[in-house]
C-alpha cells in the first residue's frame, strides 16, 4: 500500500527557479526510501513537500486517500504532530531541556509509549537528566531519534541524519533506524548525498535537478553495521 | 572598518521593530528634558528678572505692639470707636504701659482693627531700617467681598519704588476713577482698555492691565488660599478714588533690603530676617502672617517649578537607563546571532576592538534620530507648557527663543552612556578567541537557575517546565522585565497613593465640616449666638510631659491655636474610631489632633504646660481627633476665657450656616464693622475638588506614560525572544505545534514574573513613601496618610499586563511568519 502518491508535482521558487519539475513517486508503507542527490537536486524539497513543511506549486499529493494539497497549515500541523516523525542533519534539540524533556517535546497526548523504556532501546538512559551540551553527537542524535518515534509515527523522515557524525556513530544511527523499520514497519524517507547510504534501503530514488533521474529496488539490503563511507 | 559597519547597518535594517523602540525611548526622554527645562528655565529667568526689575519687596511687616505707650492713645482720637472700645481705652489711660495682659491684648486688638500699627514707633522704625540695611513703604489696600467674588483696591503712587507694578496694556492710573486691572482678571472675564467697570454702583474706567510683583500667585487673604482668575481682581486706582473704595482696609509695610540679594536662595530671608542678627529675632518687627501670606503670593511659583523639573529629571534618567538596557540587550542578541560571522572576522585578523565598534551604530541611529526628533518636539511642547504655568500664576510671558543650551546635554550625554555601554558589551563578547566564537551554537550551556527550576517543576506539566526552562535561560532578560515591572509597578503605585491621598485629606478636612462660613472677629465677642462659639488664642508651649510625668523633650518653640469651644453642632471632632470626643474637653482636659500627637510623641493622658498670664497652666490630653493639618487644641471655652482674665466666656470666631455671611452686603453695620474676615468652606471645598481632578487627570497620564514605558520594553524583549529562538520556534512548527501553543509557550513565559514584581512593588512604595513623609513630617506641618485600596491596585496590574501582552501580541505575527525551512537550515 503507497504512503505517499506523488503526481506531477511541481515546485517553483520565486517563479523562476524550478525546485521539483513534475515528479511522480510512491512511498510503500513499511518501505526505507534513500532520495540520494548532489546539492541543488531537489531531494530536501521533495522531502519538504511529503512531509507537509512546505506547498507544492501544481501536482498532487496524497497521504494514504487523503489529498495533502487542499490542506491549510493548521490541519498540515495536525497531520505532522499525529504522524510524522523527523530527524535532523544538526540534530535541533532544545538547549534548555534536558534529554528526557526534549524526547517528550515529542510526545502526543494519545501516545502511550514510556519514554525511558524509548531510552533504553537508544541507550540514553544513562543521559536521561543530561542537557544537550553536556552529549556527544551521537547521543544528540539518538534522542532526535527517540523524539520522533516517542509518539509512534508511521512515517520518519530524515534529513542527511549522519551528516554531523563520524562513520562509527553514523552506523549506529542507521542501525537504530533499521531496526525501528523491522520491528515496528515504520516508513522511513531519508535523504542524503552520501551514495553508500543508499544501500540500506528497500527503494533508491536519485535526482537531479529537481527531476527523478533513476528509481530503482535494492534486493540486496545491507545491513547499516556493514556500511563502508564513501 | 566601512565593511564592518554596512554590515552592522543593514542588520539595524532587520531588526526594525527594536531599533524603532530604541529612537522611541530616547525620542521620549529627550522631548521630556527639553520641554520642562526649557520651559522651566525661561519661566524661572523671567520670573526673578521681573521681580528685580519691578523691585518685590523682600518683606513685609507691621510694627509691634508689645510695648504700647500712654501717647500712642493719641492715635485714637480720630476713631469712632464703639462704647466697648472706649471702656478698653480709658481703662489703659490709667494704666499703660503696665496695664495687665487682658487690656493689653484688647488695646492691641483695636489699634490692629483700625490699621494703626504703622503709625506707631516712626522713628523706631527708621532706626531700625538704618540698622539692618532695608527701605520701606506703606502700602494702602482695602478688600471687598460677597463671599464669591473678591476685589482689592491697591493705592497706586508713581513716586513709589517698591513693588513696581509691570504695565502690559494701557497706562497707569492717573484720574479719578481711572483703573488699571490684573490682566489675568481682564482676559477671564473679556474685559479690555476702555471699558467701563461697575462695582456696587461705581463706576471705573479701565485704563490698564497689570501684573504685581508682589501677587505672583494672587491670593486675596489667608482665608482664600486658592486664585479664582474670574473672580478675583486687584485694580490700582489713584488716592481719591481710592479713599473712595469701601472695603476692609489693611496697611503694611512693603521693604525691601539695599543688598543685592539671589531671590533663589532662601538666605536672603533667614539670614537678615530669621536669623540670629535678623530683625525678627530682635523682636522689633511683627512679622508673622504678611510675611506667610507674602511667600505664598511671591514665591509659590518657585515650590512648583523646582519639583517639577527635579521629577522630570529623574525620569528622564529612568529612560535614558532603560534605553541603555535594551541597546545592551540588542546588541547581545546580535553578537549571539552573529558568533561564527565574527569567529571568522577574527581568524582574518580584525581586532576586537574594530568588530566591537561597528555595533555603536546602535546608539548611535537610536541617539541621531530619537534625540534630534526629541529635540524640536521638546522646544516645541515648551511653548505651552509654559503657558500652562503662567495661566496659574501672573508673570509676564518670557519671549520665545531657541536655545542651543541643551544640545550638548541631550545629544553628547546619552550617545557618551549608550556608546560605553554597547562597546563594553560589544567588546566583552567578540574579545573571546575565534575558535571559541567558531564553535556550534547549539552546545548552549544552561545556567544554574533553569537547572533548579526543571528540578523544581519536574511533576509539573511538559508545557509549564518548557517555559519556566525557557524564562531562566537568560537571567538578563529575566531581570530586565521584573526589574521594569517594579518600576512601573511603583511609578503606577505612586499615582495612586497621591489620588487617595488627596481624597482622603478632602474628606478628612471637610467631611466633618457641616458649616458654610468661618467667620473671624477682630475683638472678643460677648453675645451669644446660635452659631458654633470658638474663641481663638494663640500660645506657646513650655513643657510636655508623659503621663507618668517624665518630661517629653522638644527641640523649637510649639506655638498652637488654643480653641475653645461649647459642643459644636457643625463641627464633629472624632478620634479615629470615630468616637465623639467633645465630650471629654472639659475643665483642664484638651483635645489635640493626629498631627499634633504623631509630631510631638504624645498620646492620651500626657500633659501639655501653657503659660498664661504670667502663670503656668497643666491641660490633660484627652483625646486625639483625626486631623492631618490641625494646629488647634481644643480646650472647654468657659475654662479658657476664664484663664485669660475674661469674666464671662467669649468668643472671636464663629462657624455658622447663615448665607448672609456669602454676601457682606447682607451683614448689619454694628457686625461687618467687628469681622475680621470670612471665610468661605464650600468654595474652597470646590476649589479643592477642582484641583483633584485635574491632578487625577494628571495621574491617569502618568499611568498611561508608564504603562507605555512598559510596553516598549516587552515589545523589544519578546521581539528578542522570538529572534533567538527561531529555529526552536521553526522546530516545533515542524514537530507539528500550533502558532498558539508555540506563542504561549516562548512568548508567555514573564507573566508570573510580572505579576510577582508588581504585587511586590506595592509594599515598596507604600512603605518608601512612608518613611520619606515621616521625614518631612516636621517641614511640612502636616501628617499625611499613605494607603492604596485593592481596586487601584488592580487597575495598575490591568495596566501593565495591557502593556506586555500587546508587546506580546506584536511579536506573535513575527512569531507566526518563521517558516518551517529555518529548523532544516544546516548550520
Amino acid at each position: 500500500m503507497s504512503v505517499y502518491t506523488l503526481k506531477n508535482v511541481k515546485k517553483i521558487y520565486n517563479q523562476r527557479n524550478v525546485a521539483l519539475d513534475g515528479v511522480d513517486l510512491k512511498v510503500q508503507e513499511g518501505e526505507i526510501m534513500v532520495i540520494l542527490g548532489p546539492s541543488g537536486s531537489g531531494k530536501s524539497t521533495l522531502l519538504n513537500v511529503l512531509s507537509g513543511l512546505d506547498y507544492p506549486t501544481s501536482g498532487e499529493i496524497y497521504y494514504y486517500k487523503e489529498k495533502l494539497n487542499n490542506k491549510d497549515e493548521e490541519a498540515l500541523a495536525e497531520y505532522r504532530y499525529h504522524n510524522l516523525g523527523f530527524i535532523f542533519q544538526s540534530y535541533n534539540l532544545m538547549p534548555t531541556l534536558t534529554a528526557f524533556e526534549n524526547i517528550e517535546l515529542g510526545k502526543t497526548h494519545q501516545n502511550d509509549c514510556d519514554i525511558e523504556q524509548i531510552m533504553r532501546k537508544m541507550d540514553l538512559i544513562d543521559q536521561k537528566d543530561k542537557y544537550p551540551y553536556q552529549l556527544s553527537g551521537g547521543q544528540m542524535q539518538r534522542v532526535a531519534i527517540a523524539r520522533s518515534l516517542i509518539k509512534n509515527p508511521k512515517v520518519i523522515f530524515c534529513d542527511e541524519p549522519t551528516g554531523a557524525l563520524d562513520e562509527k556513530i553514523g552506523k549506529i544511527v542507521l542501525e537504530k533506524l533499521q531496526n525501528i523499520n523491522e520491528t515496528q514497519k515504520t516508513t522511513i524517507v531519508l535523504v542524503t548525498h552520501n551514495p553508500s547510504i543508499a544501500q540500506i534501503a528497500h527503494t533508491v530514488v536519485k535526482m537531479n535537478s529537481g527531476k527523478i533521474v533513476e528509481k530503482y529496488k535494492n534486493n540486496k539490503q545491507a545491513r547499516a553495521s556493514e556500511l563502508r563511507w564513501v | 572598518m566601512k565593511l564592518l559597519l554596512l554590515n552592522a547597518i543593514k542588520g539595524l535594517w532587520r531588526k526594525k521593530i527594536q531599533i524603532i523602540a530604541i529612537i522611541l525611548l530616547l525620542m521620549i526622554a529627550t522631548i521630556l528634558y527639553v520641554a520642562s527645562n526649557n520651559a522651566i528655565n525661561r519661566l524661572e529667568d523671567g520670573y526673578y528678572d521681573y521681580l528685580e526689575k519691578q523691585q518685590v519687596e523682600h518683606f513685609s511687616f507691621v510694627p509691634a505692639m508689645e510695648n504700647l505707650q500712654l501717647e500712642d492713645l493719641d492715635l485714637l482720637q480720630a476713631i469712632a470707636l464703639t462704647e466697648e472700645e472706649e471702656g478698653i481705652v480709658q481703662q489703659a489711660k490709667f494704666c499703660l504701659p503696665d496695664c495687665n495682659p487682658q487690656t493689653m491684648m484688647m488695646l492691641r486688638s483695636i489699634f490692629a482693627k483700625y490699621n494703626l500699627q504703622v503709625e506707631l514707633n516712626k522713628d523706631e522704625i527708621d532706626k531700625i531700617a538704618e540698622k539692618h540695611g532695608f527701605d520701606y513703604e506703606l502700602t494702602q489696600s482695602k478688600l471687598r467681598t460677597d463671599g464669591t467674588k473678591y476685589y482689592k483696591a491697591i493705592l497706586y503712587d508713581e513716586t513709589k519704588q517698591i513693588n513696581q507694578p509691570y504695565l502690559l496694556e494701557g497706562n497707569l492710573p492717573q484720574a479719578d476713577n481711572d483703573v488699571a486691572i490684573l490682566y489675568n482678571y481682564a482676559q477671564a472675564n473679556n474685559l479690555k482698555i476702555g471699558d467701563q467697570y461697575e462695582l456696587n454702583g461705581e463706576q471705573y474706567n479701565i485704563v490698564g492691565t497689570v501684573f504685581l510683583p508682589d501677587y505672583v500667585y494672587p491670593i486675596m487673604t489667608i482665608n482664600t488660599p486658592m486664585f479664582d482668575e474670574e473672580n478675583n481682581n486687584i485694580f490700582l486706582m489713584n488716592e481719591a478714588t481710592y479713599q473712595a473704595f469701601v472695603g476692609s482696609e489693611n496697611k503694611v509695610f512693603s521693604a525691601r533690603f539695599h543688598e543685592e540679594f539671589d531671590l533663589k536662595h532662601r538666605s536672603y530671608i533667614e539670614g537678615p530676617i530669621f536669623g540670629e542678627d535678623g530683625i525678627i529675632a530682635e523682636d522689633e518687627i511683627n512679622m508673622t502672617t504678611n510675611n506667610f501670606l507674602r511667600l505664598l503670593r511671591v514665591d509659590t511659583i518657585q515650590a512648583d517649578l523646582e519639583p517639577n523639573r527635579t521629577f522630570t529629571n529623574a525620569f528622564v534618567n529612568v529612560l535614558l537607563g532603560i534605553s541603555a538596557v535594551i541597546i545592551l540587550i540588542v546588541v547581545k542578541k546580535r553578537i549571539e546571532n552573529e558568533k561564527s560571522q565574527v569567529g571568522i572576522l577574527k581568524a582574518v585578523g580584525y581586532s576586537a576592538s574594530s568588530i566591537a565598534s561597528s555595533y555603536l551604530v546602535y546608539p548611535f541611529i537610536g541617539v541621531l534620530f530619537g534625540c534630534t526628533i526629541g529635540y524640536f518636539l521638546g522646544l516645541l511642547l515648551s511653548e505651552p507648557l509654559i503657558e500652562v504655568y503662567v495661566s496659574y500664576y501672573n508673570v509676564p510671558l518670557p519671549g520665545y527663543q531657541v536655545t542651543l543650551e541643551y544640545l550638548s546635554r541631550i545629544f553628547l550625554f546619552p550617545l557618551i552612556l549608550l556608546s560605553t555601554v554597547s562597546f563594553i558589551i560589544a567588546f566583552l563578547m567578540v574579545k573571546k578567541p575565534p575558535l571559541y566564537l567558531l564553535k556550534e551554537g547549539s552546545n548552549l550551556k544552561v545556567n544554574f537557575f533553569a537547572k533548579l527550576s526543571n528540578k523544581i517543576l519536574k511533576k509539573r506539566a511538559f508545557k509549564t517546565r518548557f517555559k519556566y526552562s525557557l524564562a531562566f535561560r537568560s537571567l538578563g532578560k529575566l531581570m530586565i522585565v521584573t526589574i521594569v515591572s517594579f518600576a512601573s509597578g511603583m511609578l503606577i503605585t505612586l499615582f495612586m497613593i497621591g489620588s487617595g491621598l488627596f481624597t482622603e485629606l478632602l474628606d478628612q478636612t471637610f467631611g466633618n465640616m457641616k458649616f458654610d462660613y468661618i467667620v473671624s472677629y477682630n475683638t472678643f465677642m460677648k453675645e451669644e449666638a446660635e452659631d458654633d462659639l470658638f474663641l481663638n488664642l494663640d500660645n506657646t508651649i513650655v513643657k510636655i510631659a508623659a503621663s507618668d510625668g517624665s518630661e517629653i523633650a522638644f527641640e523649637d518653640e510649639i506655638t498652637v491655636t488654643l480653641s475653645g469651644l461649647d459642643a459644636p453642632q457643625y463641627l464633629k471632632i472624632e478620634d479615629g474610631e470615630e468616637n465623639d470626643l467633645i465630650p471629654a474637653a472639659e475643665e483642664n482636659k484638651v483635645l489635640v489632633s493626629y498631627r499634633f500627637a504623631e509630631l510631638n510623641k504624645v498620646g492620651v493622658d500626657d500633659f501639655l504646660y501653657f503659660e498664661i498670664n504670667d502663670e503656668e497652666y497643666k491641660f490633660i490630653i484627652a483625646g486625639i481627633y483625626q486631623d492631618y493639618f490641625s494646629r488647634m487644641i481644643f480646650i472647654d471655652r468657659a475654662y479658657l476665657s476664664e484663664l485669660y482674665g475674661f469674666e464671662e466666656p467669649v468668643y472671636n470666631q464663629k462657624y455658622s450656616i447663615d448665607e448672609k455671611y456669602g454676601d457682606t452686603s447682607k451683614i448689619e453695620d454694628e457686625e461687618l464693622a467687628q469681622i475680621e474676615g470670612i471665610f468661605g468652606v464650600r468654595e474652597l471645598e470646590k476649589n479643592i475638588e477642582d484641583e483633584i481632578e485635574v491632578f487625577n487627570y494628571v495621574i491617569y497620564v502618568i499611568i498611561a506614560f508608564a504603562a507605555l514605558m512598559a510596553f516598549l520594553i516587552m515589545l523589544v524583549i519578546a521581539n528578542v525572544i522570538v529572534e533567538e529562538n527561531r529555529k526552536n520556534i521553526s522546530l516545533m512548527k515542524v514537530l507539528g505545534y500550533k502558532n498558539k501553543e508555540i506563542g504561549d509557550i516562548i512568548l508567555n513565559i514573564y507573566t508570573p514574573f510580572i505579576i510577582f514584581a508588581y504585587l511586590i512593588s506595592i509594599p515598596a512604595m507604600v512603605y518608601l513613601i512612608r518613611y520619606i513623609l515621616d521625614i518631612l513630617a516636621d517641614d511640612i506641618g502636616f501628617i499625611i496618610p499613605v494607603s492604596i485600596s485593592f481596586f487601584q491596585g488592580f487597575v495598575g496590574l490591568i495596566a501593565i499586563l495591557i502593556a506586555y501582552y500587546l508587546g506580546i501580541g506584536f511579536s506573535k505575527r513575527v512569531l507566526n511568519k518563521i517558516s518551517l525551512s529555518e529548523a532544516l537550515k544546516r548550520e
